[in-house]
């Protein structure tokens, strides 16, 4: 971690929270579309699908932050370290909108009632 | 009985037809045969005892007190002795050999032919045909067994020892009569006391016994068991009872039940447009179940495989990182690699400067211009330090920090096939979620069609159904083991019945047992007493004939015989001689043999074969006065010219020898043998070999082996 690159914390909307929420697997009900074993799963990979999509959304409202043992930022760090020396955002502020925006892409796919790892095409 | 006549033909050395007439004109007994060793003595007294009982055998032994039977000497054949004449067996056709003994008996002319022969030559005697005739006074002839019998009847066979005695075997006879020898003698004495038939019915009553035992025990047992069976009747007939009461109840239960279970399936009917459909809601059910456990592992997958989607959506970008990062990687291995050349070269160059000495290496003469071609140097010098500067200035990072930054880049990097994987099980898992939601609707669809009570009833009906089912089945095989235990106890009752009914004590057998035992006594008693009084009659008989014939009355008083007929010489001391010499017990062996011919009441001749055997002179001649007395049977000794002499015997017993022959080989003659020549004027031709009376012409070879019978004048 360069100087200049602060770490910041992983957060996301309720909303948002609540979506991810709802792909986390049920075993009482298999037939839903819930292929995360946990939330910080689903977390990820909403923040990996709006990175690949590049669809970043800036945080509003209340937020629920993410466990920052369980999702470590720096992993990420090469991968944003560009976009963060051109910004001012901090690692975990950038993170989490790639994150939101990630679940807007799934919220439409579950709309159009597509299966959410269909978005990996 | 007196024999008269013995015609011997084609036996032994006896070629031809052979008479020995036994009539003669005075009252003696005597009768002899005198032969020297191989003239056929032996075979005379064989041929008697072959024309009696169609057999000869050799000489028995007695091992340990038990007699042991000679084998049976053949007729015919190539090897050792055999009955019938060598030159008869190899050259006659037919082969023929015959004995006929003619005697007078009580019952008038006993006359007995024996005789075998063969219409081709024969090497066995299986081969020949056997011949007997037999006649008794004017009795109708008889023949094959029925003359036989005859035969025995009139001379037991058991007994024929007593009549034929061989001299040569009197140890065999002494060995069983000085050992506790019941068992060797027994035949004999039973034969002699005229009781074989007694013996054998006593022993036949055993057997009666054995078996009328076997029939009481048997009569005994099944009383028993029906008196058991009684006792068992009551209790097995109340097992019935309660078995076909209970067969009764089974019935009536499995009539209800088949009665109940038609009526659910009468109720079941009712339903019938419905049961193709619960049927296959039925299968719908279970269908769904499968799908859910399937759907359920489906789902599982598609979380274990998910687990790496975002490293599929952030490799999509970070892809092109990493090939960034490694093109400044290989830019970093270039920079490296010219900063390092540059400064080999400086060095170098450096090193160049420093050496210019202006001294040439190979000519040693002071150089030209030495001060430009440094300046020179020293430019090149600053050229390549100003490149250095640049390539150190650039801005690259660092290789390590380069490195650092591939790896965290390449953490990132999914597997070559983990979208396919991804994809795959999200695809069976929506197929899965799809049949699923079809059951689930096929399912509803049915549902709607059945109502819950129609529901209800069908599946309460077919439960009940079910349960009939199996109490009608179970109770099915109830009624078959209550039928089977009833059956059971039926048969159980009719052997019981059978066994309790006609079963009675044999009284018959019992009644049978005790008469045969009682007869049993009275025959063991009458042997007994039989056995004693023969003892008695043997022990006194014998010892008279031994006084007489040891003539030492102040010595000897007599021969001691026991119940077992087990026999000792008595001393006039009232004590038993311990060590007699071998002629004393061979004179009490023949002692107590004549006592117990005399014994038999056979009125028989008696036939001795070599009988000086084992006495001395003194006792000979005894033997043959006692023997040879007026008053006593024919007493016919064959006898070796060693035993007796011819003339010493004629003259001794004048009066008492009836008629004597001596056997002979015509070589043995060297006078005529004529009877009434006699003549010593003989011409011997050793060429011819043969010699010639001169008296009377006849001519005799003396190379013939066939014996003469010659009566010698007494």
């Amino acid at each position: 971690m360069t100087e200049d690159i602060k770490k910041g914390s992983v957060g996301i909307s309720e909303k948002s929270h609540a979506l991810l929420v709802s792909l986390v697997n049920n075993v009482e009900n298999r037939s839903n579309d819930q292929p995360f074993e946990s939330i910080v799963e689903a977390f990820r990979f909403a923040f990996s699908l709006g990175f690949a999509k590049q669809r970043k959304k800036e945080k509003s409202g209340s937020h629920v932050t993410v466990a920052p043992r369980q999702f470590v930022v720096t992993e990420y760090l090469e991968l944003l370290r560009f976009e963060l020396s051109t910004s001012k955002k901090s690692l975990g502020g950038l993170i989490s909108e790639y994150a939101e925006g990630g679940c807007e892409l799934i919220s439409e796919a579950k709309s159009a009632l597509k299966p959410v790892l269909h978005l990996l095409d | 009985m007196r024999l008269t006549h013995l015609v011997l033909s084609n036996i032994g050395p006896f070629r031809g037809r052979h008479i020995i007439d036994l009539n003669h004109s005075n009252e003696a007994t005597g009768f002899a045969i005198f032969a020297e060793n191989g003239r056929g003595k032996t075979t005379v007294y064989n041929a008697m005892r072959w024309c009696l009982f169609g057999e000869v055998r050799e000489r028995a032994k007695t091992v340990a007190g038990e007699r042991i039977e000679g084998s049976l000497r053949p007729i015919v054949g190539d090897e050792g002795k055999i009955l019938m004449n060598d030159q008869a067996y190899q050259f006659d056709s037919p082969q023929e050999m015959s004995v006929v003994l003619i005697a007078e008996g009580p019952n008038g002319r006993i006359q007995v032919s024996r005789t075998v022969s063969s219409t081709k030559f024969v090497r066995k005697d299986s081969e020949l045909r056997m011949q007997l005739d037999v006649t008794i006074g004017s009795e109708p002839l008889q023949t094959g067994n029925e003359g036989q019998e005859l035969i025995e009847s009139f001379f037991p066979r058991e007994l024929e020892r007593f009549f034929f005695i061989d001299g040569e075997a009197l140890e065999e006879y002494t060995e069983m009569m000085q050992s506790s020898s019941i068992d060797g003698l027994q035949k004999e004495v039973n034969a002699v006391l005229g009781i074989p038939a007694l013996v054998k019915g006593e022993e036949d009553l055993t057997t009666i016994r054995q078996t009328l035992k076997s029939n009481i025990d048997k009569s005994s047992k099944a009383l028993k068991q029906s008196s058991a069976a009684r006792d068992e009747i009551l209790s097995v007939k109340r097992k019935l009872k309660a078995n076909l009461e209970l067969v009764a109840k089974k019935e009536k239960e499995l009539k209800t039940l088949s009665e109940n279970l038609d009526s659910t399936v009468e109720q079941m009917k009712t339903h019938d447009e419905l049961a193709p459909l619960i049927e296959e809601l039925k299968i719908i059910d279970t269908q769904i179940e499968m799908v859910k456990l399937t759907l359920a592992e489906a789902a599982k997958d598609k979380v274990a495989e998910a687990r790496y989607a975002w490293q599929v959506l952030l490799w999509s970008r970070a892809e092109i990182l990493h090939s960034k990062l490694l093109d400044e990687q290989k830019q970093m291995n270039e920079k490296e690699r010219n900063i390092q050349s540059t400064n080999e070269d400086i060095e170098r160059l450096t090193k160049s400067i420093t050496d210019v000495t202006g001294i040439c290496d190979k000519c040693h003469q002071p150089l030209p211009d030495i001060e430009l071609y440094r300046d020179s140097l020293k430019k090149e010098l600053d050229r390549l330090k100003s490149i250095l500067v640049e390539f150190e200035s650039q801005d690259i990072d660092s290789t390590k920090d380069l490195a650092i930054k591939i790896g965290d880049i390449e953490k990132l990097r999914p597997q070559k096939d983990t979208k396919e994987r991804i994809l795959n099980s999200e695809l069976k898992w929506s197929k899965l979620v799809k049949e699923f939601a079809n059951l689930e609707e096929r399912k509803k669809d049915l549902n709607s069609k059945i109502s819950d009570e129609a529901k209800t009833n069908v599946a309460e009906l077919g439960e009940l159904k079910g349960r009939q089912e199996a109490t009608l089945t179970k109770r099915e095989q109830d009624l078959k083991n209550a039928r089977k235990d009833a059956e059971l106890s039926e048969l159980g009752l009719k052997r019981l019945n059978r066994l309790s009914g006609t079963v009675s004590e044999d009284k018959e057998s019992l009644e049978i047992n005790q008469i045969v035992a009682k007869l049993q006594i009275a025959i063991k008693d009458t042997i007994s007493s039989y056995r004693e009084k023969a003892r008695s009659e043997v022990e006194k008989r014998s010892s008279e004939v031994f006084v007489k014939l040891i003539n030492a009355p102040d010595v000897y008083t007599g021969i001691k015989v026991d119940k077992f007929f087990k026999t000792q010489i008595l001393n006039s001391k009232k004590g038993f001689e311990r060590s007699p010499s071998s002629g004393m017990v061979s004179m009490m062996t023949i002692s107590i043999i004549d006592a117990l011919r005399q014994v038999s009441g056979i009125d028989a001749p008696v036939f001795l074969d070599t009988p000086g055997r084992s006495l001395d002179e003194k006792h000979k001649k005894e033997l043959l006065e006692y023997f040879w007395q007026s008053e006593g049977h024919q007493f016919l000794i064959f006898a070796h010219s060693g035993e007796y002499g011819v003339e010493d015997t004629i003259k001794d017993f004048k009066g008492k020898l009836a008629k004597a022959w001596t056997l002979s080989l015509p070589s043995d003659h060297k006078s005529c043998y004529v009877p009434n020549c006699g003549s010593d004027d003989v011409l011997h031709d050793a060429y011819a070999k043969k010699n010639t009376c001169q008296t009377c012409q006849h001519e005799w070879d003396l190379t013939s082996k066939e014996t003469m019978i010659l009566e010698v004048k007494t």
